[in-house]
């Protein structure tokens, strides 16, 4: 039998491997060497399919049916089953918790259905470590038209014309960049991937560089042409090991067949990729302190202008772009300009990859339209709020982002509609508050995390946010004071506008923003000295609510301060001046009698 | 240079790697990570070393080490944790799985115990948000850890040797 | 092989292409002709895997792109081994005790019929 007719897909991103997908082939290679089947299937690892809450997924090919959270004991049933009779393994499908539904194909998942995937076109499709797969889906043909056919300003005329904005965060257009770096006049250029995906939740860049690395490479040497570069730089995370590896491995390929290297496509373009690992520094997300990275240095960003565009790597022309950015670009070229306008919004065409995470049913990457609204995200997407808790807040752009609540949840999701909202872009994670999160406390959380990162340069970000994250400390501790709002308010208001680089000007929006939307919760903490959410410990009371007290000294022996007055029979009660708030009554209370006020 | 414990051998396969190297032209970062894979960490002697084999001053090495996190001067425990403290793990309660770790094992994080077995640390984001909140310990991945896992993890991994998986 | 032209490339996408045409066509659910041929405990018996696997490799040598070929459940135990050819925009046609000659047979008119 020939076996590129039956194909089974396991998701080797590096999502699923943490969950076990390395066991799952071992078993299935197992099951099918059982059966004598070995030679009649075609077992791939693909990139990540974006279901990560789900995973592993197992998928078989050509029926299309998607299996979830797969182990590798159900692969002996899934090939005695499905692959010899003909029978699906109904238990192993995705089964919709709030409807009950059963779904076979992922298509007609609400999961997928609103989804369109265009960055994420080959992820889950091609097997990344073959660069004969990225082949037959019409892989490197892009940069063969242009290379052969089309002259540079040709190429930079359809990426302009097609509208397409860094999917980094900043969302400049990129066919003006690459104009801009196309008139410089200079001896040497270089094309800089920017793989340095810092914002803690935001996945999408690893899943393309592990899924479909050569569309990056593609991408990378179709930019090199048309500004007239022939150096690649890929600056990714040391932290993505499985990326890394993939990526060299698709370069190696890429050599082997003449795509990267001299005279490519028998023209006198030459063209390599150089991998450099980032080590841990959020601001070299920041194109000007990424180069400095590159060279070397402290990951301190540069005053601009002059743009790297102009003055980039070495003091060469550089363009710098994002992954997601990238990967886009070879099926602009195939399709055309209209064809990807012809997804999205107004000035904002496309799609955009959300690392969709938090209090939120289906966590994983979803690739949306642009303008697409945030409920739709939550709701449709993301299948809700987990556990049946009620919505508090997106928090989009990463750590500098901002919080968005209930009432903008109709907001249509483009780069200047998230900026209104106090928010914006950035990488595209998007995590998802219920309303136990305090947002006084997620403010603190994001400000801690952004003093931390701060790379020390300019005034405002160092010491200004190191002030304010006193303020909220202060409150949330029960010491704050109105005036203590006032000047959270103008301390961020002039540390955005006075910073030198990106990260500096957003990081006060998770302070900013929920001030804005969650003003009652920071008035409740300074006037009232209460959290709400009861996730500020210091500001939380534990109580036994009498009447539900069964008196069975449970709780009394659990607490480590032995504060819980009562024995059995007798009503227990919480000596509030000895107890250290750590909830372990709480947890261990068989009728919930205990509760945080 | 200073007088130094650190095995020479260990410096000998640095220096081939540094010879190995086509271009000194931004070689800095990668080296560190060539050094720290070799040394486990970056001590001073280390970096004069450095310093000296690129003809970098050793303050613009000592800079660049303590700027980026990926990068330590203090030598890792046996058992190597790490607590995800990315937003998707924290909104799940991460930080209460930290301080778990931290009071079970008397161990602060980005420290070392004085034994020198384990050593925790907060990461930033692991990008697997699907198992949140995610918790490694010497590469082997536990996802959906709450507080009350946490004696588990460790006696899983004491048990394993810290093998990874 | 250093890939020198257009040519060059277009040649290795032919060649590639069979592999990962099935999972680039396998989610058009409208468009894609199905041959759902019948494998269950039955078609076991009585050589429903010779069938299939001559589906397979026929489809494959008549480059027929949208169309998937898939093992499923018993259709009609009696009649086994059954196939169902489902072409979008039409009925259903089910074909009774389909062995090799007759899966060659119904390819080579599938050829005809969706190309």
């Amino acid at each position: 039998m020939n076996p590129t007719r039956l194909q089974i897909l396991i998701c080797g991103g590096t999502g699923c491997i943490s969950s076990g997908c390395l066991d799952v082939e071992t078993a299935l290679v197992k099951s099918l060497e059982n059966h004598g089947m070995t030679d009649e299937v075609t077992i791939l690892k693909v990139g990540c399919f974006g279901f990560c809450e789900q995973g592993p997924i197992v998928k078989v090919y050509p029926d299309n049916t998607f299996y979830v959270r797969v182990e590798a004991k159900d692969m002996e049933e899934i090939v005695e089953s499905h692959l010899l009779k003909g029978k699906p393994v109904e238990r192993l499908l995705f089964k919709d918790p709030e409807t009950s539904v059963r779904y076979t194909h992922h298509r007609d998942m609400p999961f997928y259905a609103s989804q369109a995937r265009l960055a994420l076109m080959h992820c889950g499709v091609v097997d990344p470590e073959k660069i004969t797969d990225y082949f037959g889906v019409d892989g490197y043909k892009a940069l063969a038209v242009a290379v052969t056919e089309q002259k540079p300003k040709d190429v930079i005329d359809i990426v302009k014309d097609s509208g397409i904005r860094g999917r980094g965060g900043a969302g400049f257009p990129s066919g003006i960049k690459w104009e801009a770096a196309y008139n410089v006049q200079s001896d040497k250029k270089y094309v800089v991937c920017n793989a340095d995906e810092g914002d803690p939740g935001a996945f999408m860049d690893r899943s393309i560089l592990e899924g479909d690395p050569h569309a990056v490479i593609e991408a990378m040497a179709i930019c090199a042409y048309a500004i007239g570069a022939d150096e690649g730089v890929v600056y990714v995370r040391a932290e993505y090991p499985l990326a890394i590896n993939r990526f060299k491995i698709a370069c190696a390929q890429a050599r082997e067949y003449g795509l990267l290297g001299k005279n490519i496509f028998g023209t006198d373009f030459n063209f390599d990729i150089t991998i450099d690992l980032g080590a841990g520094a959020f601001v070299c997300g920041e194109e000007t302190a990424l180069l400095n990275s590159v060279e070397g240095q402290r990951g301190e960003p540069r005053i601009k202008p002059p743009f790297p565009a102009a003055v980039g790597l070495w003091g060469k022309p550089t363009i710098i772009n994002n992954v997601e950015t990238l990967v886009n670009i070879p099926q602009i070229l195939l399709k055309g300009a209209d064809w990807f306008k012809s997804f999205g919004a107004e000035n904002n065409s496309g799609t955009k990859v959300f690392a969709l995470a938090g209090k939120i049913n289906n966590v994983g990457l979803v690739e949306v339209p642009m303008g697409i609204t945030l409920r739709d995200v939550v709701y449709k997407i993301g299948g809700g709020i987990r556990g049946g808790k009620k919505f508090k807040a997106i928090q989009t752009g990463g750590p500098s982002g901002g919080c968005i609540s209930e009432k903008g949840l109709d907001t249509q999701v483009t780069f200047e509609n998230l900026q209104k909202a106090g928010s914006m872009m950035g990488s595209g994670g998007m995590i998802v508050m219920d309303e136990t999160d305090c947002m006084v406390d997620i403010a603190k959380f994001y400000l801690e995390f952004t003093v931390e990162e701060s790379c020390g340069k300019c005034t405002p970000c160092r010491v200004g946010n190191t002030r304010m994250y006193e303020i909220l400390e202060r409150i949330t501790k029960g010491h704050g004071t109105e005036d203590d709002i006032t000047e959270l308010r103008n301390l961020g208001e002039t540390i955005k506008a006075t910073s030198l680089c990106g990260l500096g000007n957003s990081a006060p929006n998770p302070v900013l923003s929920t001030l804005d939307n969650f003003m009652d919760e920071y008035l409740a903490h300074v006037h009232e000295k209460r959290c709400p959410s009861g996730k500020c410990k210091d500001l939380v009371k534990y109580v036994i609510v009498p009447e539900k007290c069964i008196a069975c000294t449970l709780c009394k022996r659990v607490c480590p301060v032995d504060c819980i007055i009562g024995e059995r029979k007798v009503i227990h009660e919480i000596d509030q001046e000895r107890c250290i708030k750590c909830g372990a009554c709480v947890d261990k209370c068989p009728k919930d009698a205990i509760i945080t006020e | 240079m200073a007088q130094t414990n650190i095995d020479t051998a260990l410096f000998a396969k640095l220096d081939e790697y540094i010879d190995g190297l086509h271009s000194k032209q931004g070689a800095l970062i990668p080296v560190l990570h060539e050094a720290q894979r070799i040394f486990e960490y970056l001590p001073i002697e280390v970096q004069n070393h450095i310093a000296q084999k690129l003809d970098i001053p050793a303050s613009k090495i000592y800079g660049v080490v303590t700027f980026y996190s990926f990068f330590t001067m203090t030598k890792k425990g046996k058992y190597k944790i790490s607590v995800c403290m990315g937003t998707p793990c924290f909104v799940r309660g991460a930080d209460k799985v930290l301080a778990k770790f931290e009071k079970d094992l008397g161990v602060k994080a980005g420290t070392t115990s004085e034994d020198g077995m384990y050593s925790i640390d907060a990461l930033r984001c692991v990008g697997a948000c699907g198992l949140a909140p995610v918790v490694i310990v010497n590469g082997k991945v536990y996802g959906r850890i709450e507080d009350k896992d946490v004696e588990g993890v460790i006696e899983d991994f004491i048990a394993g040797e810290g093998e990874s998986a | 092989m250093k890939i020198k032209s257009r040519e060059d490339l277009q040649a290795l996408r032919d060649k590639y292409r069979d592999e990962v045409i099935m999972r680039l066509v396998s989610d058009n659910f409208e468009t894609r002709t199905e041959i759902n041929v019948g494998i269950g405990e039955t078609g076991l018996k009585t050589g429903a895997r010779d069938t299939l696997k001559t589906f397979f490799d026929e489809v494959n040598l008549a480059k027929l792109e949208n169309v998937s070929v898939i093992a499923v459940d018993c259709i009609d135990r009696s009649n086994s081994p059954v196939v169902e050819i489902k072409i979008p925009g039409k009925e259903p046609v089910i074909h009774n005790k389909v062995d090799s000659a007759k899966a060659k047979a119904l390819v080579a008119a599938l050829k005809t019929e969706v190309q």
